[in-house]
C-alpha cells in the first residue's frame, strides 16, 4: 500500500469516531422552544409592513432589527430621522405591537385631559410639555400630541452573567501580556487571517447596519446612527488587529487530531447553549461572510484567552489538568450564553500554546454551525447550517491529517 | 540658558500676554456690569426699591441661541440671541427680595417684585384687560406689536390676581418663530412679567437634532479611548515585570493634576477618578521621548494660541462657505473662574496623553511615529465637535485642531499637546463665562505657565 493511501486510511479512521460524536450530538440535541425562529427579521418585516403597524406616518425603510422577548423588534426610519417606528412582532404570529417615537420637537396638539383620556382610556393620564406640543400617556399607550403612538414593546432582556464576561476579559489581558512576555516561534498565517477577518468586517459595516439597531433613535438620521456604528466597528477591528500583530500567536500544532473534537466541542456547546443571537446575524443579506469573519475573529480571541487560562494554570503544576476540567465542567453547568466561548477558550488552553488559536477557531466554527441549525429553521439558514456543519467537520479532518502527514514527513 | 536669554523670554512672553489679554477680555459674556443698576431702576419703575445687594448671575439657553444663529446667519443671529430671542440672559436677584431678568443686550425679560402688604384695589374685571395692556406697554419696548390673548383671574388671601397673556407675532425674530409674554398683576399692583419666544420647530430641530447624533459618534470614539486603554494596561505589565523603568513622578503629578482640575470643574469623583488613575499610570509608563519636556511645555502653550486661530479660521471658512456653525459659547453649569481653568484642562490631562501619548507608544513600531499619531485624528475629531451644518464640517473642523496638536505633539512630546489643548479649550470656552478679570486671568494661566516654562529651561 503505498504511503498516500495508508495516510487516507489514518485519517478515515480517525474521522470514524469524530462522526459518531457529531452524529451522537446532533442526534441527542436538547430542544430549545425558546429560541428557535420559522422566519428571518425580513419576513417579520414583510409581515408586520403587510399589517399596517402605523398608518399616520410614512415609516420609512426597515432600518434594523434585534431580538426581544419571543419575538423581532423592528424599526423602520424615514431617511430625516424626525420619527422611529418599533413594530415588535411575535414568534407566534400574533398581531405586531408599535410604538411610534417622535422627535421632541415637531409640532403637534396640545390636547386636555379628557380628549387625552378618550384615546387612553379611563386611566391615569400623565402629560409631557414639549416645545410644540403636549404628549400624553397611561394605561400603556401613548399620545404623541394629537397623534396615536402605540404602546409599550418588550424588550431585549438585559444581559446576565456579566461575571463571566469579565472573566473572559480578564483571560484575553492575560493571554496578551503572557503572549508578550514569552513570545515564542510567530505563525504567519494569523495576522493574515485576522486582517482579512477585521478588514472584511469593516468592509461588510454598512451591511451589518441593522444589527446596530440599537442606536436608532428618533431625531437622529439612520445614515448617521449606521455611520457610528461603522465607526464602532471599524475602531474594535482595528483594537482586534493590533492585539493580532502586537501578541502574535505561536506558530505550529501540537496535537492536530484534537482539531476535529474541538469542532464537535462546539457543536456540543450549542446543543447545551444555543448562541440565540445568531439569528439576528443570519437575517443579515451577508450572513454568510460575516459568519466566517466572525469565526475568524473570535476563534483567535479563543486562542488569546486560552493561553491566559493556559499561563494562570501553568503555576498549577500537575494540577494544571484538574483546573481545566473544571473550568470546562463550571463553563457547562453556568455558563448559559458564555458556555460557548468559556468552552472554546478552555479547548485552546488544552491544545496548548502551538495551535491553541487553531482550536478556538474549530470550537467557534462548531458553535456557530451548532447554533444556526438550532436557532434558525428557516430552510436557507439550515442549509447554511448543515453546510457549515459537514464542511467544518471535513475542513478540520483534513487539516489535522495534513499537519500529521506534514509531520511524518519532516520525521518530526 | 544664560540669563540674559532668560530674561529677554520673560520680556518676550510679558509683551506677548501684554497683547493677547486684550483679545481674551473681549470675549466674556456681555451685559453683567450693568445688569444690577438696569434692574433697580426696572424695579424702581413699578414703584419698588429692592432692598441689600444684589447678586448676578448669567444663565440662557445655548441651544435656543444657536437655533437663532442657523435661522439668522452671521452676526445678527447672534444680536437676537443677546436680545430679542433671550437666549442669552442676566439674573438680579436682591437679598431684599425681588428679581430681574435680562437679556445681555438689556431688554427686560423677566421681572418678580414681592407681594406688597397692601397691592392696592381689585380692578374693575371688565376693565382687566385693559388695564393689563396698560401695564405691559410700560415694560416692553414694542407695545403696539402685542396683543391680548387671554386673561385669568382668581382671588387669593382676599386678593384678587389677573394674569394677562399675550402674544407679540415673531417681531424682530425669524419668521415662523412666536414672542409671548405673561403680565399678572395682584390688586392693581404689577408684581409678575415675564418673556417667552416659541422657536420654529425645524430651527431648533437642526439644532437638537445634531447635537443628539454627535452625542451618538462619540460613542465610537469611547470604544478606541477603551482600546488603547486595554492595550495600555496588557503593555503596562508588560513593561513592570520586565523591570522597565517607571517614571513615578510625572505619573503621580499627571493623577494628582486631573484631581485638582477635575474637583475645580465641579464633577462627581467618579467622573474623572478612574480616568485620573489609568492617565497617571499611562505617563509613568511611557517612554521619556514622548513624555516631553519643560521646554516642550512652554511652547506648546503657545502653540496652543495656533490651534485657537486654526479652530476659529475653520468656523469663519465653514460659515463663508454657506454651512452653520455656532457662534454663542456652550453655556457651562458651573460659572466660578476655577470651573473655567477646571474644566478646559481636565479635557486636556486626560485626552491628549491618551491620544498624543499612548496611541504612539502603541503604533509606532508598525506605522511609524506619524502614522501612529495620525491614528489618534478620527478618535480625538469625534470626541467634541461643534454641531455643525452639514455634519463633515463638524467633525472636519475638529479634525484640524486636531492635527495641529499631532504636530505640538510631534515637536514637544505629550507635554506640548496638553499645553496646548489646555489653552485652547481655555480660550474656546472663555465665551460662555462671565467678563471679568478673574476668568480673563483663568484662560491665560496657561500661557504664563509656558513664558515661565521657557525661560526655566536647561541647556542642553
Amino acid at each position: 500500500m503505498s504511503g498516500r493511501k495508508a495516510q487516507a486510511l489514518s485519517a478515515l479512521r480517525r474521522l470514524g469516531p469524530v462522526a459518531v460524536a457529531a452524529a451522537a450530538v446532533v442526534a441527542v440535541r436538547q430542544p430549545h422552544p425558546a429560541c428557535e425562529l420559522t422566519w428571518p427579521a425580513s419576513s417579520a418585516a414583510v409581515q408586520a409592513a403587510a399589517r399596517a403597524a402605523s398608518p399616520w406616518l410614512d415609516p420609512g425603510p426597515l432600518r434594523g432589527w434585534s431580538r426581544a422577548g419571543s419575538g423581532w423588534l423592528l424599526r423602520f426610519q424615514p431617511d430625516h430621522g424626525a420619527w422611529l417606528l418599533e413594530v415588535w412582532v411575535g414568534d407566534g404570529g400574533a398581531a405586531p405591537a408599535w410604538r411610534l417615537r417622535v422627535a421632541d420637537w415637531l409640532p403637534g396638539a396640545r390636547l386636555g385631559p379628557e380628549a387625552a383620556r378618550s384615546w387612553l382610556g379611563d386611566t391615569e393620564a400623565v402629560a409631557r410639555e414639549l416645545l410644540g406640543r403636549r404628549d400624553w400617556s397611561g394605561g400603556g399607550r401613548t399620545l404623541a400630541g394629537g397623534l396615536p403612538a402605540g404602546g409599550e414593546l418588550p424588550r431585549s432582556e438585559p444581559a446576565r452573567s456579566g461575571e463571566l464576561a469579565a472573566v473572559l476579559a480578564g483571560l484575553l489581558l492575560a493571554g496578551a501580556v503572557a503572549r508578550r512576555l514569552a513570545p515564542e516561534g510567530r505563525d504567519p498565517a494569523w495576522p493574515w487571517l485576522v486582517g482579512v477577518a477585521a478588514i472584511g468586517m469593516v468592509g461588510l459595516g454598512p451591511s451589518l447596519a441593522p444589527l446596530g439597531a440599537r442606536l436608532l433613535a428618533a431625531e437622529i438620521r439612520p445614515a448617521v446612527a449606521a455611520l457610528a456604528w461603522w465607526a464602532g466597528l471599524a475602531m474594535l477591528m482595528g483594537g482586534v488587529l493590533f492585539a493580532a500583530l502586537t501578541c502574535p500567536t505561536a506558530r505550529g500544532l501540537r496535537q492536530p487530531w484534537l482539531l476535529p473534537w474541538a469542532f464537535v466541542l462546539g457543536l456540543a456547546a450549542a446543543s447545551l447553549w444555543p448562541a440565540a443571537w445568531v439569528a439576528e446575524l443570519a437575517s443579515l443579506r451577508a450572513a454568510v461572510p460575516a459568519l466566517a469573519a466572525l469565526a475568524v475573529l473570535a476563534g483567535w480571541l479563543a486562542g488569546l484567552a486560552g493561553d491566559g487560562l493556559a499561563a494562570l494554570a501553568a503555576t498549577l503544576g500537575p494540577a494544571r489538568g484538574l483546573l481545566l476540567a473544571a473550568a470546562a465542567l463550571a463553563a457547562v453547568l453556568a455558563g448559559g450564553p458564555y458556555a460557548g466561548p468559556l468552552l472554546a477558550a478552555v479547548a485552546a488552553a488544552a491544545g496548548g500554546r502551538e495551535g491553541g488559536a487553531w482550536l478556538g477557531l474549530a470550537a467557534v466554527a462548531g458553535l456557530l454551525a451548532g447554533s444556526l441549525a438550532a436557532v434558525c429553521l428557516w430552510p436557507a439558514a439550515q442549509w447554511a447550517a448543515w453546510a457549515g456543519l459537514a464542511g467544518g467537520l471535513g475542513a478540520t479532518v483534513l487539516a489535522a491529517g495534513a499537519v500529521a502527514a506534514a509531520r511524518v514527513q519532516s520525521g518530526r | 540658558m544664560s540669563s540674559a536669554g532668560r530674561i529677554a523670554i520673560v520680556a518676550a512672553g510679558v509683551v506677548a500676554l501684554a497683547l493677547v489679554a486684550p483679545v481674551i477680555a473681549r470675549l466674556g459674556r456681555p451685559g453683567g456690569a450693568g445688569a444690577e443698576e438696569q434692574a433697580r431702576q426696572a424695579l424702581a419703575r413699578l414703584g419698588f426699591e429692592p432692598a441689600g445687594t444684589a447678586a448676578g448671575r448669567p444663565e440662557g439657553e445655548h441651544e435656543l441661541a444657536w437655533a437663532l444663529e442657523r435661522a439668522r446667519a452671521g452676526a445678527a443671529g447672534r444680536r437676537l440671541a443677546a436680545g430679542e430671542g433671550g437666549a442669552l440672559r442676566w439674573r438680579v436677584v436682591f437679598q431684599g427680595g425681588g428679581e430681574v431678568g435680562l437679556t445681555e443686550s438689556g431688554l427686560l425679560w423677566s421681572l418678580r417684585r414681592p407681594l406688597p402688604t397692601d397691592p392696592g384695589p381689585a380692578l374693575y374685571r371688565p376693565r382687566a384687560g385693559a388695564r393689563l395692556e396698560q401695564t405691559l406697554a410700560g415694560v416692553v419696548p414694542d407695545p403696539e406689536a402685542w396683543r391680548l390673548d387671554e386673561v385669568q383671574t382668581w382671588d387669593e388671601d382676599g386678593i384678587t390676581w389677573y394674569r394677562g397673556r399675550f402674544l407679540g407675532g415673531p417681531g424682530g425674530l425669524p419668521r415662523g418663530w412666536r414672542r409671548e409674554a405673561e403680565v399678572e398683576i395682584a390688586g392693581s399692583t404689577l408684581v409678575g412679567f415675564a418673556r417667552r419666544v416659541q422657536p420654529l420647530g425645524i430651527d431648533v430641530g437642526v439644532v437638537q437634532g445634531r447635537v443628539r447624533e454627535l452625542e451618538l459618534l462619540r460613542a465610537p470614539a469611547l470604544v478606541g479611548l477603551g482600546v488603547v486603554v486595554l492595550a495600555m494596561l496588557a503593555t503596562g505589565v508588560t513593561s513592570v515585570v520586565r523591570h522597565r523603568p517607571v517614571a513615578w513622578v510625572p505619573g503621580a503629578a499627571a493623577a494628582a493634576a486631573i484631581g485638582v482640575a477635575g474637583a475645580a470643574a465641579g464633577g462627581p469623583v467618579s467622573s474623572w477618578g478612574a480616568q485620573a488613575l489609568a492617565v497617571g499610570a499611562l505617563l509613568a509608563l511611557l517612554p521619556a521621548e514622548l513624555r516631553g519636556t519643560r521646554a516642550g511645555w512652554g511652547w506648546g502653550a503657545w502653540a496652543g494660541l495656533g490651534a485657537v486661530g486654526v479652530a476659529l479660521g475653520g468656523r469663519v471658512l465653514v460659515a463663508g462657505m454657506g454651512g452653520f456653525v455656532p457662534v454663542s459659547p456652550h453655556l457651562p453649569a458651573e460659572i466660578a473662574p476655577w470651573s473655567l481653568a477646571g474644566a478646559a484642562w481636565l479635557s486636556a490631562l486626560i485626552e491628549e496623553p491618551l491620544l498624543r501619548g499612548a496611541v504612539p507608544a502603541l503604533a509606532r513600531p508598525l506605522l511609524g511615529w506619524w502614522g501612529a499619531a495620525l491614528l489618534g485624528v478620527p478618535v480625538g475629531a469625534l470626541l467634541h465637535p461643534l454641531p455643525a451644518v452639514p455634519l463633515p464640517a463638524a467633525v472636519g473642523l475638529e479634525a484640524a485642531v486636531q492635527l495641529v496638536l499631532v504636530a505640538v505633539a510631534w515637536r514637544g512630546g505629550v507635554a506640548g499637546a496638553v499645553a496646548a489643548r489646555g489653552v485652547l479649550e481655555s480660550v474656546l470656552r472663555r465665551p460662555g463665562f462671565p467678563a471679568g478679570w478673574p476668568w480673563d486671568l483663568a484662560a491665560l494661566a496657561g500661557l504664563a505657565v509656558g513664558v515661565a516654562c521657557l525661560a526655566a529651561r536647561r541647556r542642553h
